[in-house]
Order: C-alpha cells, then sequence, then structure tokens
C-alpha cells in the first residue's frame, strides 16, 4: 500500500519558492482548489516527477524537463528546481528527492541539465538498484495512469470498448499489470523454463550411462535445437513487437498528422477561393467601370426631362406672346407683318377683340423663343439610360467577392495556424513507411509462426525420447524426470489459470464498477449495471436490458472514474488517486455524486479542482468528516503561485 | 499480497488444477504463488523458490503416485495445516 505523506517542490512550474503540501494520516480526502492557470496541473505533474524523473503535460505526453523550470527564475538567469516526496510503502517511510541543476549558463535541452535522485529510508540513501526497484514496485510506470490521472487521461477509456484499438490493447495490458495477472503468467513462463532445464539435467544424467547415453545424447542435441529456434522465434516476437510499436507510433502520429493533412487540404482550397474571388473583383470592377460611364446619365436623366419640358414650355410661351404681339402690331400699324399687307378696319376691329387685355408689341429682342426651342433641342438629343439595376448587381457581386476574399483569408490564416512547424511532405513520408512496416511485420510474424513449428517439432522429439528414457527406466533418472513431470504439470496449471483469473477478475471489476457507477450516475431509475468485456471497457445497461450504444461524454467520464475505482479496489497494488479537474465535463449533480463517492474509491484520495467545478461549502457539505485538508493555490504573479493551507 | 488476494489467485489456479489435474499437489500450486509474489517480478529470485517448492513437493512423494492416490493425498492435504505452508 502507497501513501503520499507530504509534497515539497521549488522552481518548478509556478512554485518559484518552496512550496509545500501535507497529507494528513488516515483515509480521506486532501482538496487543492486553484484557478485556471495557477499550477495545479503542475502539482500532479510534480507528483509524477518524483516517481519517474519525466515531466508530463496534460492526457500523458512527455515535456522538456527544462520546460518544468520556472520562468520568472529563468528569467534571471536561474535554471533547475527541486521536488521532494515523502511517502509510505508496505509499512515504512521513505523520502523521494529529485533535483534538477543547469550545466549551462542558459540550457538549450536537457542534455543541459543535471539530474539526480535520491529515496531514502529511515533517513538512510538505498543504492541504485534498490532505489529503483523500490520505485517500480511502489508505483510501476504502465500503471501509474489509475492512480494519477485527469479528465484527458480519463477520456480514453472509451478505447477499452474497440476491440482492435491499440490504445485500447495497451490500457487492457496495463490494467492486467495492477490487477495482478503477470504473477500467474510469470509463474507460468517460469516453470516452462524450469522445466525447460529438467530436461536438459535428464539429458546430461541419461548420457553418463551407458544404457541410455544415445538417447541422453540425442535428447540434449533435440533440447540444443529447440531453444536455438525458440531464441529465434523469441527474437522475431521482438522484432515484430518493435515493428508493432513503431507501425503505433506511426499510426499515432499519422492520426496527429491527419489534423495536419486536412489543414492543408483546407489551404489549398482556400488558396483557390481566394484566387476566385480576388478575379471576380477584378472582373466586376472592370464591369462597374463601363457601367459606370454611362451611370451619370441614370442620374441625370430626370433633371434633363425637367429641363427639356420647361424649355418646351417656355418656347410655347414666347411663340404665343409673338403671335399676340404681331396681331397688336397689326392693329397698332394697320399692316400685317407677315403678309405685308394693308389691314381693313373690320379685320383690326375683331384682332382687337381677341386680343388679351394688356397685350403689347414686342420690342426688338423680347422674343426668347428660338432660344428655348434651342435648348428644348439640345435636350432632346441627351440619351437617357437606366444602369441602377446593372450597377446594383455588380456592387452585389463585387461586395461578395470581398467578403470571399476576407473569408479565404481567415481560412488560410487558420490552416497556416494549424500548420506551424509542420511539413505536409513529412506526411507522405510517413505513410510510405507505414505501408514498408507492415510488409515488415507480416514477413516477420511469418517467421515466428516458423520458427514455432521448428520448436514444436523438437518439442515432440523430446517428448519421444523422453518417453524411450522411462521405460529404460533407469533410478538415477527417476528423479530428474520425475522433477519435470512434476514441473510441466504444474506450468500447464498455471497456463489454464491465468484465463481463470482473468474471467474471475472481469467479474470482480464489473460488479465493483457497477456498484460505483450507480452511486455517482444520476440516471438510477434508468439504469441497471455496467457489463464488461474481454478488454475490461464497460457498458452501460438499461433496465430494459439493453445497452446504452452511445453515451454522452459525460456518462463516459463517470464510467471510467468507476473502472478507476474497481480497480482500486480488485488490484493488489494499491496506492493513492491523485485526480487533476476531473469533472469538467460533468453537470453539477453528477459532480457532487462523484465527490460523495470518493472515499469510496481508495483510502487516500488527492483532488486538484477549481472552484468553477464544485464550490468549496458543497465539498465540505458532501465530504463531511472525509474532508482531511484543504488548500488554496494562490496568485502572486503570472508565473509565481503559492500553497495556501484554507482549513 | 494480502491474504484475500492470495485466496484469489490460488482459487483460479486451484478451478484450474481441477480442470486439467485434479489430483495435482494444492501446496505446491499455493507454493509457486508465494513464490512469484515474493519475487516481484525477479525471475531468479522466483525461480529459485519455485525449484525449492519443488523439491518439498517431490519429498513429500508429489509426481510418484497415480492420480486416484494424488487426487485422496490432495484432499487430505487441503484439509491439513501443511497447504500454504511452502514457499
Amino acid at each position: 500500500m502507497l501513501t503520499l505523506c507530504r509534497l515539497d517542490v521549488e522552481g518548478f512550474g509556478p512554485y518559484a519558492d518552496s512550496a509545500v503540501l501535507e497529507f494528513p494520516d488516515g483515509p480521506g480526502v486532501t482538496v487543492v482548489y486553484g484557478d485556471n492557470m495557477r499550477g495545479k496541473t503542475w502539482l500532479m505533474r510534480a507528483i509524477r516527477y518524483a516517481f519517474f524523473g519525466e515531466v508530463h503535460g496534460r492526457g500523458d505526453r512527455a515535456r522538456r524537463i527544462l520546460s518544468a523550470c520556472n520562468r520568472d527564475l529563468t528569467a534571471d538567469g536561474r535554471y533547475g528546481f527541486t521536488v521532494g516526496l515523502s511517502l509510505r510503502y508496505d509499512g515504512h517511510d521513505y523520502d523521494l528527492m529529485r533535483e534538477v541543476t543547469s550545466k549551462a549558463a542558459v540550457p538549450q535541452s536537457d542534455d543541459d541539465l543535471t539530474r539526480t535522485v535520491a529515496l531514502r529510508r529511515r533517513g538512510v540513501v538505498l543504492g541504485p538498484a534498490d532505489r529503483d526497484t523500490l520505485l517500480r514496485s511502489m508505483l510501476p510506470k504502465d500503471v501509474a495512469r489509475f492512480f494519477l490521472f485527469d479528465g484527458e487521461l480519463l477520456s480514453e477509456y472509451e478505447e477499452l470498448l474497440i476491440s482492435e484499438s491499440e490504445a485500447g490493447r495497451a490500457i487492457s495490458e496495463a490494467i492486467e499489470h495492477i490487477l495482478g495477472v503477470p504473477l500467474l503468467r510469470d509463474a507460468r513462463d517460469h516453470l516452462a523454463m524450469l522445466a525447460s532445464e529438467a530436461n536438459r539435467a535428464s539429458a546430461k544424467e541419461a548420457s553418463r550411462h551407458q544404457k541410455t547415453q544415445a538417447m541422453g545424447v540425442a535428447l540434449a542435441a533435440a533440447n540444443d535445437e529447440k531453444e536455438a529456434h525458440e531464441r529465434e522465434r523469441d527474437r522475431k516476437k521482438s522484432e515484430v513487437e518493435e515493428l508493432i510499436a513503431e507501425r503505433d507510433d506511426i499510426v499515432a502520429e499519422l492520426r496527429h498528422q491527419e489534423i495536419y493533412a486536412v489543414a492543408v487540404d483546407r489551404l489549398d482550397a482556400a488558396r483557390k477561393a481566394l484566387e476566385a474571388a480576388r478575379e471576380t473583383q477584378a472582373a466586376k470592377a472592370r464591369e462597374l467601370k463601363i457601367v459606370m460611364a454611362e451611370a451619370w446619365r441614370t442620374v441625370l436623366s430626370e433633371a434633363v426631362r425637367s429641363a427639356r419640358a420647361a424649355a418646351r414650355e417656355a418656347a410655347s410661351t414666347a411663340f404665343a406672346s409673338l403671335l399676340t404681339s404681331m396681331r397688336a402690331d397689326a392693329i397698332e400699324n394697320c399692316h400685317c407683318g407677315t403678309c405685308d399687307q394693308e389691314v381693313p378696319e373690320h379685320v383690326r376691329a375683331r384682332l382687337a377683340a381677341s386680343l388679351p387685355a394688356g397685350s403689347t408689341v414686342f420690342r426688338a429682342g423680347d422674343f426668347r423663343g428660338m432660344t428655348a426651342l434651342a435648348r428644348a433641342s439640345e435636350l432632346d438629343g441627351f440619351r437617357e439610360s437606366d444602369v441602377s439595376g446593372e450597377v446594383r448587381l455588380l456592387w452585389e457581386a463585387l461586395r461578395q467577392a470581398r467578403i470571399d476574399e476576407v473569408d479565404a483569408l481567415g481560412r488560410i490564416a487558420d490552416a497556416n495556424k494549424t500548420l506551424e512547424g509542420h511539413d505536409p511532405e513529412e506526411l507522405r513520408r510517413r505513410r510510405t513507411t507505414l505501408t514498408e512496416i507492415s510488409g515488415k511485420i507480416r514477413a516477420a510474424s511469418d517467421a515466428v509462426e516458423a520458427e514455432q513449428r521448428l520448436v514444436d517439432e523438437q518439442v515432440a522429439a523430446i517428448a519421444r525420447l523422453n518417453k524411450r528414457l522411462q521405460d529404460a527406466g533407469t533410478p538415477e533418472l527417476a528423479t530428474f524426470q520425475q522433477r519435470e513431470r512434476v514441473l510441466v504439470a504444474a506450468g500447464s496449471v498455471f497456463a489454464v489459470a491465468v484465463d481463470h483469473y482473468k474471467s474471475d477478475l472481469r467479474a470482480r471489476v464489473q460488479d465493483t464498477a457497477t456498484r460505483l457507477f450507480l452511486q455517482m450516475t444520476t440516471e438510477k431509475d434508468d439504469y441497471a449495471s455496467l457489463s464488461i468485456n474481454d478488454h475490461y471497457g464497460l457498458t452501460i445497461i438499461h433496465r430494459d436490458g439493453r445497452a446504452e450504444d452511445s453515451r454522452s461524454a459525460g456518462a463516459e467520464q463517470v464510467v471510467a472514474l468507476a473502472l478507476m475505482g474497481a480497480l482500486q479496489a480488485n488490484a493488489p497494488l494499491r496506492g493513492p488517486i491523485v485526480m487533476d479537474t476531473p469533472f469538467g465535463r460533468l453537470d453539477p449533480h453528477h459532480t457532487a455524486n462523484v465527490v460523495k463517492t470518493l472515499p469510496s474509491m481508495a483510502a487516500q484520495i488527492i483532488l486538484f479542482v477549481q472552484e468553477g467545478e464544485i464550490d468549496r461549502a458543497t465539498v465540505r457539505e458532501l465530504l463531511g468528516s472525509h474532508l482531511l485538508r484543504e488548500y488554496q493555490l494562490d496568485k502572486q504573479t503570472a508565473r509565481r503561485t503559492v500553497v495556501v493551507e484554507a482549513r | 499480497l494480502t491474504a484475500i488476494e492470495r485466496k484469489d489467485l490460488i482459487d483460479a489456479v486451484l478451478a484450474s488444477r481441477n480442470e486439467i489435474s485434479p489430483g495435482f499437489d494444492a501446496g505446491l500450486l499455493g507454493a509457486i504463488v508465494d513464490a512469484e509474489a515474493a519475487a516481484a517480478g525477479d525471475a531468479d529470485t522466483a525461480m529459485r523458490a519455485i525449484y525449492a517448492a519443488v523439491t518439498a513437493a517431490m519429498a513429500r512423494g508429489v509426481g510418484l503416485v497415480e492420480p486416484a492416490t494424488a487426487d485422496a493425498r490432495t484432499v487430505a492435504s487441503e484439509d491439513g495445516e501443511d497447504e500454504e505452508g511452502e514457499g
């Protein structure tokens, strides 16, 4: 059983000065509150760093150790940090201290750092071998994910439901590790090795007696050959495993790179869209220029129409006045200027009667009729044109093209941001490598099978020789043969026991996870249980007996937390659960249920949380006496945080 | 290993024994589990302890008896005190 007692950090992350967290004795929950960017995750990293000497980001991604140096201190040229962890393991108290100092004035990489580690038991520093063995026993790295996790790591457990998922397979193996399956597997393998050694001893003993010498030599040779093929098979197996690991890395990278592949496609599309938008703008601007050359006519049409009407009106009035003037002149001078004849008296009288009152004779220059006519005539020459509809359409097209341009520029910027520091060509190279590796894996797997066939042939030959030796029945051989029989029989039992144990474990994990899930879910009336698959993936079973095929991110997280608790309850390896901001996907009701369930998930729970996820009063009420201590992370500057005991 | 965890592992081993070789010595199987647990992943230590457990089992007559006799021996052994004493 592993229990954390105290964490000391200095110069690590935002903890420029010494910061201490003490975890009280006894079962219960320690809660550390901190706003975003205050350094909750850095405390989780510090615990991880203490055990493994590695700095991890969110999820499980490795970061440079240099990145853990406090920025304020490095700005002053002070690089390095210390992380100390006091802990209790199997009844002994230990102090684990890791220190990082810089070999260079300004370190450029982790190679420029000096790292030291010391594990003390009752003040005595343990040797490197004991220290490393002990640290591996306390918290094996491949199962650390079940003790130290964040919301992102929890979301990975969905992979367990996908039978062909490589990530799921890796998690599944880690689960079996924490649950103790390797103990039975190791026993099976060790028994097989001892049986093989016993058989060799039989062969050696047989070759010492004349009666059985030939069989002994043949048995030794068969054993040699079998072992040679086993070595070759194992070498090929390792090769396959390495290739699979390489392939998985590339697949993971390609999955990561797919984002960039998509970004490259988007970049190309956006660039085309930008070009098209700019061409459209140029074309529409040209068209608009042409149309705008006529647009003044549209603008002036109404004014010209009015002016023309006014000129015609003026001409008409002028000519009417001229006629009146001519009649007045004929009356006044008794002579018609038009036909150059005398105007008789009775005609003048008739004309006078038809004249409007006040009519006068024009004086020279009074007549404006011709000017008005000329103006009207000029205005008649104005060609009217209505291009407003056309202009409107062109403006709209131009505006749309400008929007398209801005949009394309935005998309280009986004794609470039995604692609920052990445070479699209690398993607192609990786894909080619993946194809090559897949071919190598097939070839190496075939070689493994071929070697296994040769091993089987030798096993059959060894069995035949053993039978003959047994029949020869020398008393000297009996003990060797008896030992081998016992070892083979025990090995067979353990080989079957591995599956038995796994099956039992799955049933127990399923039961515990169901109990925890039903405590945490808010859908108690709808859900009946969790069902476990061969990979320890858990499916929610509805009360109607059917599996919930699709579940929310929040439900996913509750199921993952139930699995964490179930593993803790059923694993030989026990320790604290340290959670960093695990409630991000949960609503307040689920969060409250999870907090209430925490004390039943592990003896020691350390929770890094921001008050936006759940407030202190609620935590105090929900946990009651299970709440051992509260800390709060206070900001001094953006690069400095202090730890304050809140309760 | 806690007592409960040891029991879980041994239950799985005994269930397997009952399937494939019911007469096999339960005390030896328990001793092998204990040897592996005590060695904590150290293969050499584990194999030395298993070898010693097998030697002790052979001294008890394991491997020299016919299955029918072995069944009776196992039942007697499981009822007795020495079942968990090896390893």
